[in-house]
């Protein structure tokens, strides 16, 4: 007999407080879906038809597996998902990856997508980016690895998304394979692009008409980008002038080219890590240019080109240093105590000397 | 610190203003600072166009409620507030009961305070974590509507997504 008062009890409290959920307006709901992760949100998904309906409205990040049936369900998800911006499309390395015709479905379905992450879409080409570029004029960010497409995909991208901020480019096979290197850029996206990373690049050259056009330019990564630099960073130092943060890792650029990133004088982070060429020649250069610099890391990659002289220019002509790296750099007591000394004592300067 | 003072009067000027918050639920009425309630933007919209009478009706709040959205308002209007304590008397509204929870969010929605409205999701957003949907549906006493079939088509289209973004 007791259970079933227990039941009873229960069961009133059941209805009160469904009712109690079944009172929130949407938006609430959505608001509680906000503050849960992708996860969480699939769960929630399952709890009810409302449910579904409202977190498949709110959503506005959306992370696929980009293999390529998944095609056929283009349709059904994005009519579910109808108010995504952010999407990122996956494919691993052992699938074949969706083609042209899936991008372009889902480029109508998401006119208004304003950040792209491609992975691994191997099955792309230019025809396929070029369509996607033109009827999604609003794209914010893109970011694409190992992918196949090449420089006219990209240029169709930089030609037609005049609000592109962010372009992050790894391992794009399409530029590689051709034997002509084609041009990249500038199009109507270098008035407005802010950041350009580039890994893992043959022929990243072939970025440099983007960059040096990139006049509003604040942050410049290029990493691991094989061949010869010399020529371009110079340039591109000498004409994007606005950046504040350059980050250089493994490139093979002489110590005359590093030295030109001292005309840019607002440069507040500096990485330059395993650069085998660089000398105290660039880096006092870059000092005496460069008066805003606030971190500086150098990883001299045991070469022993950089000691105490470019270091103690650092010290004199940077009062802004707030954090210094140093990996592999022959420095001494007798640089850091110039450092130490040169800069206000108001300012703590961190140093990590591996 | 300077100020705090300065601030106080300008939003109450030219001397103290004080609004009437009456809870149409119970007939509860507080008596709020003006610069207190204005955190409400519904409240703010009604004082800007001239719609408020010196006693301002919400309707479908208890006034139990509205005591800790009055709470809420207070502490983010004292200027003199650091985060930490923010932080800290926020965390003391929302440990609440589900229901009140939710009461909070619907109040917080009609009132129009975006960082209750936050807060308060947020806290019910914790309590159903990591849960399978089943728990889910017990915590909030939400009925199945699904058939079986459709329940397995939406699990099907989970298979495509990958878990987190980016």
């Amino acid at each position: 007999m007791h259970a079933v008062e227990n039941d009873s009890i229960h069961d009133v409290i059941d209805h009160a407080i469904s009712d109690y959920i079944s009172n929130l307006p949407d938006e609430c709901l959505a608001c509680i879906f906000q503050s849960l992760g992708s996860g969480d949100r699939k769960w929630c998904s399952l709890v009810c038809r409302r449910w579904f309906q409202v977190e498949g409205q709110s959503r506005h990040c959306l992370s696929l597996n980009a293999q390529s049936d998944l095609l056929s369900a283009i349709p059904s998800i994005f009519s579910r998902f109808d108010s995504v911006t952010k999407l990122a499309l996956k494919c691993d390395r052992r699938s074949v990856s969706i083609s042209d015709d899936a991008l372009i479905l889902i480029s109508l379905r998401c006119r208004n997508l304003t950040r792209l992450k491609l992975c691994g879409c191997r099955e792309l080409t230019d025809a396929g980016v070029a369509v996607f570029a033109k009827n999604c004029k609003g794209l914010k960010k893109l970011s694409c690895g190992s992918c196949a497409f090449g420089a006219k995909g990209m240029n169709a991208v930089l030609d037609n998304c005049s609000s592109l901020e962010e372009l992050s480019v790894q391992r794009l096979r399409g530029i590689t394979d051709g034997a002509m290197e084609e041009p990249i850029g500038p199009g109507v996206a270098a008035s407005s692009l802010r950041t350009i990373c580039l890994k893992d690049l043959y022929n990243g050259q072939c970025f440099g008409p983007l960059i040096i056009g990139s006049k509003k330019l604040r942050s410049l990564k290029l990493f691991r980008c094989y061949g010869d630099w010399d020529t371009h960073l110079e340039v591109i130092a000498n004409r994007v002038t606005s950046m504040v943060e350059i980050h250089l890792e493994r490139l093979q650029v002489s110590d005359k080219a590093l030295a030109a990133i001292s005309n840019c004088l607002c440069l507040e982070t500096l990485h330059l890590v395993k650069i085998p060429e660089c000398t105290n020649f660039a880096l006092k250069s870059i000092a005496e240019g460069s008066k805003l610099l606030r971190k500086l890391h150098i990883d001299g990659w045991k070469t022993n080109r950089i000691s105490d002289e470019g270091l103690m220019a650092v010290g004199k002509h940077c009062p802004n240093l707030q954090e210094l790296v140093l990996i592999g750099v022959n420095a001494t007591k007798l640089s850091f105590r110039v450092i130490g000394l040169e800069l206000p004592k108001s300012r703590t300067v961190g140093v990590v000397w591996k | 610190m300077a100020s705090a003072p300065e601030n106080e009067k300008n939003a109450s000027a030219p001397e103290k203003k004080t609004l009437t918050l009456k809870s149409m639920i119970n007939n509860e009425e507080f008596v709020v600072d003006e610069h207190v309630a204005l955190q409400s933007v519904t409240i703010k919209n009604m004082v800007d166009s001239d719609c408020a009478g010196d006693v301002i009706p919400v309707p479908t709040i208890s006034g139990e409620i509205l005591a800790l959205v009055i709470e809420y308002c207070k502490n983010h209007a004292n200027p003199s507030a650091s985060e930490d304590d923010l932080k800290k008397a926020d965390a003391g509204i929302v440990a609440k009961d589900i229901y009140t929870l939710i009461d909070l969010v619907l109040a917080a929605n009609f009132l129009d305070i975006k960082g209750l409205l936050e807060v308060t999701s947020q806290k019910i957003a914790d309590s159903i974590k990591d849960l399978p949907h089943q728990d889910v549906r017990e915590i909030f006493g939400v009925e199945n509507d699904y058939t079986p079939e459709e329940e397995a088509a939406v699990r099907a289209e989970h298979d495509w997504a990958f878990e987190g973004f980016p």
